[in-house]
């Protein structure tokens, strides 16, 4: 699993008048994390603080024609200005992609940045050979889980407290969001459980989640 | 989020008689990845493929006692026989453990090591300073989600296509997999949603794995 060059993320990418993206630089770390900081303060605490690590980038990021790593990060320009970032992470093993974090400097959000490349990263995924993509929305609002449902994402379950998050100043809480998830193999290279092998929770999950159309989860259009 | 030692594991988590665990070091790596390719040859293709690779110990699983790296390797021993071993990984940004692997011997299963693995894996945590355990169970036979649920993990989702395995010889599919947790904290150190802010299909999820918070 090769993450795509800049010319073919672009080709992919479609973004409105007046922006860009670029794989972020190494020159830019430290600005991006500074503008995270600002942008989406809740960021401080969770299983996305690392973006506000310099190390981070260091340790873990893909730099364009650099070593081969399992996170990438894209960044949203206007003019000279970082107005977001875009991060994915693949996981070569299960040839699947983590669609990790998006975050828009709140000046752009108008701009529908986030919802131009949610259908690049399946095309993404597709290019790269991965055979699945997944990724969580914050439920403080629909709107992501909207925008995922409408691109064909699944609702397959909540991470229940999985991360902690500031959620008043000085609060620090567990929190709940929703995973979607897009199968990107043909439906016959999908083993569909057989129920007798779940367990009486598992299978009303299960029929929830896939109600009479199980065999085709994960590929509603 | 320090790993405990072995020694204490032990006494977080102990085993059925006759059967205890063992430190794992970098002298254990290529013993560890022969037995698991016998014991669990189903392991080749996945996520957890990477157990098959002398690069995944040296680069992530603590050894020989260094305690800071994230992934932990314990060996399970009877008398001096290597007879399985299980592997967390630690998420340190959101106070997760990820119950990764548990892996015995044919002649050892059935003998409560499961068991007592999962329900220790509690303790082991809270030691830690953890707030959330996870972990995935294939559907492809009911004893893993069984035994989860016996511990007291809760069912979260069911996921399609999150790992690959070898189904056939030589025939490679996506296949499902359940998602259990157990969270580590008190309720009033959760931030239960809001159902006004979820789709119809959330909404309908949330109502039917946590009912009681639904309303």
């Amino acid at each position: 699993m090769q993450w795509p060059t800049a010319s073919e993320l672009g080709a992919l990418i479609k973004l409105p008048e007046g922006y860009r993206f670029e794989f972020l630089r190494r020159a830019d770390v430290r600005a991006l994390a500074a503008a995270l900081g600002r942008w989406h303060p809740d960021i401080a605490i969770g299983g996305a603080s690392c973006y506000l690590r310099e190390t981070f980038y260091a340790d873990q990021v893909y730099f364009e024609g650099g070593q081969d790593r399992d996170v990438m990060v894209v960044v949203f320009v206007q003019g000279q200005d970082l107005v977001g970032m875009w991060s994915l992470e693949k996981e070569p093993d299960s040839l699947s992609l983590y669609a990790r974090l998006i975050v828009i400097d709140p000046m752009h959000r108008s701009a529908k940045l986030a919802s131009n490349v949610m259908p690049i990263a399946e095309s993404m995924g597709r290019a790269m050979g991965a055979g699945l993509i997944f990724g969580a929305a914050t439920l403080k609002i629909p709107h992501i889980q909207h925008a995922l449902e409408t691109v064909g994402w699944q609702f397959v379950g909540f991470s229940s407290g999985y991360d902690q998050e500031m959620v008043s100043p000085g609060v620090v809480k567990r929190v709940f969001e929703a995973v979607y998830c897009k199968v990107l193999v043909p439906e016959e290279d999908l083993v569909q459980p057989d129920p007798k092998n779940l367990t009486p929770r598992a299978r009303a999950l299960w029929e929830a989640i896939c109600g009479d159309t199980a065999p085709a989860v994960g590929h509603r259009p | 989020m320090r790993w405990p030692s072995a020694q204490a594991i032990a006494a977080l988590s102990p085993l059925p008689a006759g059967y205890r665990y063992a430190q794992f070091g970098r002298a254990d790596i290529a013993p560890l990845m022969s037995s698991v390719k016998e014991w669990h040859p189903g392991i080749a293709v996945g996520v957890n493929s990477c157990y098959l690779r002398e690069d995944f110990y040296l680069g992530r699983v603590s050894l020989d006692g260094d305690l800071e790296r994230d992934v932990i390797v314990v060996r399970i021993l009877h008398g001096e026989n290597s007879v399985g071993f299980w592997s967390y990984e630690r998420e340190v940004d959101s106070l997760a453990v990820w119950g990764r692997l548990l892996v015995l011997a044919p002649e050892h299963r059935g003998t409560g090591l499961a068991v007592a693995a999962l329900e220790g894996s509690e303790a082991i945590g809270r030691a830690m300073g953890a707030a959330f355990l996870y972990a995935y169970a294939p559907v492809s036979t009911p004893h893993a989600a069984q035994g989860l649920e016996r511990a007291g993990f809760r069912l979260l989702g069911f996921f399609p296509g999150r790992d690959r395995e070898e189904v056939a010889p030589g025939v490679v599919k996506r296949v499902y997999q359940t998602v259990y947790a157990k969270l580590l904290v008190a309720e009033d150190q959760v931030h239960w949603p809001d159902t006004g802010k979820m789709t119809p299909r959330t909404r309908d999820m949330y109502g039917l794995l946590f009912p009681e918070q639904a309303g």
